[in-house]
């Protein structure tokens, strides 16, 4: 054993396993029928979009819920729609669905399913329309709102496809891709620990996601020295916003991908308030300070009791004898010494 | 000498060639106290134990012995000879399933920065050629000032100093 293989162990816990993927897909096939049988929508194709898409679940950690989000392309044009058109018919046609009902939010509609009376999943159901529906490689638009009537309700310019193959394709497949895919997910695990889901306080996924992409560097059977310099990599994108209450506040202004069409101006961390980009950044100071300590520390069962302070219990502390060498029995029977 | 040393955390680390050699704390603070700081005490000693990562070698030492009643002790003397030293060894050997094993003496002399003496020299090498291993040990002196850390194995005449450290850096 080694660190190197503690690290992998907690990683077959922590991602997203093939049962609960499988569930999820069958829930959203549920949605996605009821939709396309109501008879009151126009026509979609459907496709797995954020984690689910990219490959990079995690297993929530206690008390959060499993989520999926989905794409729907309507072959429509945008022209012919109101951004909450079809968003307003999804969720009448669903709100029935389970206890819950769905749920308009900005970006979506969703849909809460319970197991053993909680909350245990959601499904984020995303609409988009064609700027030209003959053409389906023509510019897409998300609906954005939750009324009407809002002034922030609009058809906002997206390209979510592009935005998984950017992902998927930022790192070659094989051992780097996988161990690509391994630190997100150790990071991912080490956020929903230490921010709070409520609000805006924790970092938006999609911007530890896309910094991984363009930084990230395999560093070949050591994702402990992979994840330190990609946190490092994160600190140094930090920049001082202001001064305010005696203190530096800074963030990471961090922009969708040039090659892909998104609106122009978009930060994927634009919901955080300074202070919460500053607590992001003092968050990540001190992991990249814990990850430092292991990297010097020399006992392998000593690293593994810090990192799994870092993570929590999926990462294992290995029993010191089954981590250590045989050794002999030798000892000599006295020893005599003496200063003169 | 080759010696470098740094504190992490509460521990000390030495490097020795490609692996890192750690000594718990807990051990250092003990043997401290046995220093011969006031005229009267006499030199003390025991063995030191340890166990080695397999994935990287790196060596954890993390038990030790102190005098026991059957040892002999004066100023300038210490004799290990009291079989509790070995009874306390065989518990932990058991007990680990045979993955803590013997890492070599300690003792104390009664100067500032510890020398080893012809004493000390000829019962390290008696008991490298004892072991019939090859296996490399590691002995202490605890000085009044440094506790120094030697390394004897078969490929060189005399011990190898790998660490000199000096005890207000540390405890």
């Amino acid at each position: 054993m080694s660190v190197q293989s503690e690290f992998i162990g907690f990683h077959e816990r922590i991602k997203l396993d093939y049962d609960v993927r499988s569930e999820l897909a069958s829930k959203r096939d549920i949605l996605i029928d009821k939709l396309r049988r109501s008879g009151k929508l126009p026509g979609f194709t459907e496709f797995n979009q954020g984690s689910y898409g990219m490959y990079l679940g995690v297993e929530p950690i206690d008390g959060k819920e499993y989520d999926i989000d989905v794409g729907l392309r309507f072959n429509v044009n945008k022209a012919d729609y109101d951004p909450m058109d079809l968003k307003d018919t999804i969720c009448e046609v669903l709100k029935n669905h389970t206890e819950y009902g769905a749920k308009i939010k900005k970006p979506c509609v969703t849909v809460t399913y319970k197991k053993d009376g909680e909350p245990s999943y959601h499904v984020d159901l995303v609409v988009y329309v064609y700027e030209d529906k003959q053409d389906s490689s023509s510019q897409l638009f998300l609906a954005r709102g939750i009324n009407a009537e809002s002034e922030e309700t609009c058809w906002e310019k997206s390209d979510p496809l592009g935005l998984i193959d950017y992902i998927n394709d930022a790192v070659t497949q094989g051992d780097e891709r996988d161990q690509f895919r391994r630190v997100v997910r150790y990071l991912k695990r080490w956020k929903n620990r230490r921010f709070s889901s409520t609000g805006h306080s924790e970092p938006a996924s999609i911007g530890i996601t896309l910094i991984a992409a363009d930084y990230f560097k395999s560093v070949s059977n050591d994702d402990l020295a992979a994840l330190k310099n990609l946190v490092d990599d994160m600190l140094a994108l930090f920049v001082i916003k202001t001064y305010e209450d005696g203190r530096w506040l800074y963030r990471i202004t961090y922009p969708m991908p040039a090659s892909l069409d998104f609106e122009s101006g978009t930060d994927a961390f634009n919901k955080m308030t300074d202070i919460q980009m500053t607590d992001f950044k003092d968050k990540l100071d001190k992991l990249s300070r814990d990850l430092a300590d292991v990297q010097k520390e020399p006992d392998e069962v000593e690293q593994c009791k810090k990192l799994n302070k870092i993570f929590g219990d999926d990462f294992h502390v290995p029993e010191a004898k089954n981590v250590s060498k045989k050794q002999s029995t030798y000892i000599p029977s006295s020893s005599a010494s003496g200063a003169l | 000498m080759s010696s470098a040393n740094y504190a992490v955390s509460t521990q000390m680390v030495i490097d020795d060639e490609t692996k890192k050699i750690k000594i718990d704390k807990q051990v250092l603070d003990r043997i401290h106290i046995f220093c011969q700081i006031e005229k009267g005490m006499p030199e003390a000693g025991g063995i030191l134990a340890g166990r080695q990562n397999i994935s990287n070698s790196n060596l954890i030492i993390e038990h030790h012995t102190e005098p026991m009643y059957g040892d002999y002790q004066t100023r300038y003397r210490f004799t290990r000879k009291d079989l509790g030293h070995l009874s306390f060894f065989q518990e932990l050997y058991n007990n680990s399933n045979g993955t803590i094993g013997y890492v070599g003496e300690w003792h104390t002399h009664p100067e500032d920065i510890p020398q080893y003496s012809m004493i000390d020299l000829r019962n390290w090498r008696k008991i490298y050629t004892k072991a019939e291993t090859n296996q490399v040990q590691y002995h202490l002196i605890a000085g009044r000032k440094a506790v120094v850390i030697w390394k004897y194995s078969g490929k060189h005449l005399c011990p190898v100093k790998i660490a000199c450290i000096y005890w207000e850096d540390f405890v």
